[in-house]
């Protein structure tokens, strides 16, 4: 079995070949190593795997790693070192409910794939943009891995003018709109990042401010650490960036990620559009990750157009567990899947007293 | 799929289930009236005079029927409401077989003598409105067999969830006598469209509605002083394993939890296990666990949506993370599958369990205890389930009662009430007509 170093320097070397490699055995073969590693140094996974009979003798292929519901980590401490050598990403919630802990004992594995992944899909062509920021900064929200990723993003692709535009909680109108129409009237691109909320709200507040803003500007909207979609259908969101920003949907990349996850996914058409293929919008996982898209009976992977819970295999998960299951519904697709939201927890069908009626 | 209500005056609306369209006939508000006045006058000339044994005889051999699996108005039935429900082939046409055996001739009749007691008997209500939810047949059999004991027109609206069971049982009473299936007007509509309501309730002298608590709160809100109103909510029952109980009782439980995917109010959240007796607390769910299994074999899971699975999967991620961590909690499961989830948890404090067959077992260090466990329950309370001998409980029933309990029977039973039982501890019979103070100079 590798050591952390020794697994470190694999999983950067395969993430550092970028997403445009062909998919081989290698994701298998590190994810086996991982999977190794993990079971061996994090208790908590280990019990998890010894129950249900899935350990490095037992399975055979990656598909057979045990995967970690995303609600456990709001129980336990599932890493790999010891926690007095550990940061942590943490979801948002409320202050009675229970937050998950996501442990890194480095980030290095985190910010490769983050920015990997990134340039990639968002910013292929360029070194550096002007960011704009529709979100609390690192230092307002030190354990948040969006404040975190818009951190990392802004340092290495950021130029000097980029900014933030929340402070204590609050969208700085008045600023961002006073920048945009500076930018607009220079004529230069620029990239928003913010969650798909943040957005909408800034739509709302701009009953009389319409821009044009500069060709080759984009948007990036995230549903924010939950994996959450926002209420607002893709459609509308795109036909609000073009109304209100003059943003057409190609340049609307909508970011899906997770507390509990290092990789993040971008939609395609960006990327697809600089690049001349044609294909339906969808979020297609990097070379270090694999993503299954699980039907309602809990084993089966669904068929290409049917819908189903996503299921991820991240090796940039090294610190914590490489195989998460998540509440997050989907529909396959060709290359990868489509986000449709969180399940509606649906009308009670008996008359038995629910939780979420009690509540 | 068209599912007809015949002599109605009526729209037929196309509802969605998953792959299906069903059509439910949908009362045509402007005629309204009319067929209300048709089943009041269907009742005045018919109903009225009917003698108890010939109602109870039609009641009885509608049950006949239904207990016949070749039957093909029930195979009709199950064939939709596997839409409709989620429940599996299997698990309906056993859930028909276990409802219809509790209305036979003997238990209908039994109802009626407590019925002939009371004042109801002498001036019968006119009309009656049951507002149906949820997809429990047994609601609405047993207010269609009282409504038309008391010798009342009956209107039944369908469940928007499930729409079927109500109009399928209005045509088999069609089929066994059309007269006194003409005094009942089965219908859906959409909750609270106050042009079918507004005038619904107003004629109405009784209407009995279920549902939830929220939605009976809205309904409430539109009930005028006059009709007299009945609400059926949402509630929680739980189990007891005295220290007395034999492993036997972990097969009776299992079916207490798994019929209608414990989603009735009779269905238990919670089952206690007394410490110090036969069982232990991981020695009972050990059993429970094997029973679980073999009773999800007989009453296999029907289509599962997505949000069920996302929660029975993230309540079995919750638990096995806290065991992991070295609390005191246990969760068995058939994962990958669904079908049955059994949590061991040392701490007391009664847990109301996410349904679909996820089922808490606690500790009970005694008796007395119980009442003070549920405290916080009150006035939510259904049932308890018992295994072992009743004097022990007797000691506590005051406390329970005060709590809203207000059934205690033998695990096993939980899902087979009787005719007469008192549903959220009401008594329908007090509801209905009216006192007559007579007073001498």
């Amino acid at each position: 079995m590798k050591n952390t170093e020794e697994l470190d320097t694999q999983l950067i070397n395969f993430i550092s070949g970028g997403i445009n490699k062909e998919y081989d055995n290698k994701f298998e073969q590190l994810a086996l190593e991982l999977f190794l590693y993990q079971f061996s140094h994090n208790q908590i996974y280990q019990y998890y795997c010894k129950k249900i009979n899935r350990t490095p003798k037992t399975i055979r292929g990656w598909t057979d790693i045990p995967a970690i519901h995303t609600s456990a980590f709001k129980e336990a401490h599932l890493s790999c070192t010891p926690l007095d050598t550990n940061t942590y990403f943490e979801t948002s919630g409320t202050s009675s409910s229970k937050r998950g802990r996501h442990y890194l004992d480095s980030r290095k594995i985190y910010q490769y794939s983050l920015k990997n992944i990134f340039k990639s899909y968002c910013m292929p062509h360029e070194d550096k943009m002007p960011m704009f920021i529709l979100f609390p900064s690192f230092e307002e929200l030190p354990h948040s891995s969006l404040a975190y990723m818009f951190h990392v993003l802004s340092q290495d692709y950021g130029t000097n003018d980029s900014q933030y535009y929340f402070l204590n909680g609050q969208l700085q109108y008045d600023t961002l709109i006073k920048d945009l129409t500076n930018f607009t009237e220079k004529g230069q691109a620029l990239m928003l990042l913010g969650t798909t909320l943040s957005f909408v709200q800034l739509f709302k507040q701009m009953s009389k401010e319409i821009f044009q803003l500069p060709r080759h500007t984009r948007l990036i909207d995230t549903g924010g650490r939950k994996g959450r979609t926002h209420d607002v259908s893709r459609d509308t969101f795109h036909k609000l960036c073009e109304k209100h920003l003059g943003i057409h949907s190609q340049q609307v990349i909508n970011e899906y990620g997770m507390t509990e996850m290092g990789s993040q996914f971008y939609d395609c058409t960006f990327s697809d559009h600089l690049h001349h293929k044609k294909r339906a919008r969808q979020k297609i996982p990097a070379p270090w990750v694999r993503t299954q898209v699980i039907s309602a009976n809990g084993s089966d992977e669904a068929s290409i157009g049917e819908t189903g819970l996503l299921r991820h295999f991240d090796l940039a998960n090294r610190n914590s567990v490489l195989a998460i299951q998540t509440e997050d519904i989907a529909v396959r697709t060709e290359d990868g899947f489509e986000i449709l939201g969180r399940p509606h927890r649906s009308e009670p069908r008996g008359c038995s007293l629910t939780i979420e009626d009690f509540l | 799929m068209d599912l007809n209500n015949l002599g109605v005056e009526h729209d037929m609306i196309p509802l969605e289930y998953n792959e299906i369209k069903i059509h439910v006939p949908r009362i045509n508000p402007a005629k309204l009236s009319s067929s209300i006045l048709k089943i009041k006058e269907q009742r005045e000339k018919y109903l009225l005079h009917l003698k108890p044994a010939e109602i109870i005889t039609d009641l009885a051999q509608l049950s006949q029927l239904w207990l016949n699996k070749e039957y093909p108005i029930r195979k009709k039935a199950v064939e939709l409401m596997m839409h409709t429900t989620q429940l599996s082939k299997e698990h309906l046409n056993i859930a028909f077989d276990i409802i219809f055996s509790t209305t036979q001739f003997s238990h209908i009749q039994t109802l009626f003598q407590e019925i002939k007691k009371s004042p109801v008997f002498q001036h019968s209500p006119e009309l009656i409105t049951h507002i149906l939810a949820g997809i429990i047949p047994s609601p609405c059999l047993y207010n269609l067999i009282m409504g038309l004991l008391v010798k009342s027109a009956n209107i039944i609206k369908c469940p928007s969830q499930e729409p079927v069971f109500p109009i399928m049982l209005h045509q088999s009473l069609q089929e066994i006598n059309p007269s006194l299936a003409a005094c009942i007007l089965v219908s859906w509509w959409q909750g609270g469209d106050r042009k079918i309501e507004d005038d619904l309730f107003h004629r109405s002298d009784i209407v009995c509605a279920f549902g939830r608590n929220l939605s009976l709160e809205k309904i409430h809100r539109h009930i005028p002083t006059s009709t007299d109103f009945i609400p059926y909510g949402q509630r929680i029952s739980l189990g007891l394993i005295l220290k007395e109980a034999t492993k036997e009782t972990a097969h009776r439980v299992s079916w207490d939890i798994c019929l209608f995917d414990q989603q009735g109010c009779l269905s238990p959240h919670t089952i206690y296990v007394e410490e110090g007796g036969l069982l232990s607390l991981t020695g009972f769910a050990q059993i429970l666990v094997e029973e679980m299994t073999k009773t999800c074999h007989q009453l296999p899971l029907g289509n599962i949506s997505l949000d069920r699975t996302a929660q029975i999967q993230s309540l079995r991620g919750q638990i096995e993370a806290k065991e992991a961590s070295g609390e005191k909690t246990f969760c068995y499961s058939n994962h990958p599958h669904l079908d049955w989830t059994v949590i061991v948890d040392q701490d007391p404090s009664f847990t109301l369990s996410p349904l679909n067959r996820v089922i808490y077992i606690k500790p009970l260090p005694e008796i007395d205890r119980l009442p003070h466990l549920l405290t916080r329950w009150k006035n939510y309370l259904q049932a308890i389930g018992y295994a072992g001998p009743l004097n022990r409980i007797q000691d506590i029933v005051p406390d329970l009662n005060a709590l809203g309990v207000n059934r205690i029977c033998p695990l096993g039973q939980m899902q087979k009430p009787p005719l007469h039982w008192h549903h959220d501890g009401k008594d329908f019979l007090e509801n209905t007509g009216s006192w007559i103070d007579i007073e001498t100079p």
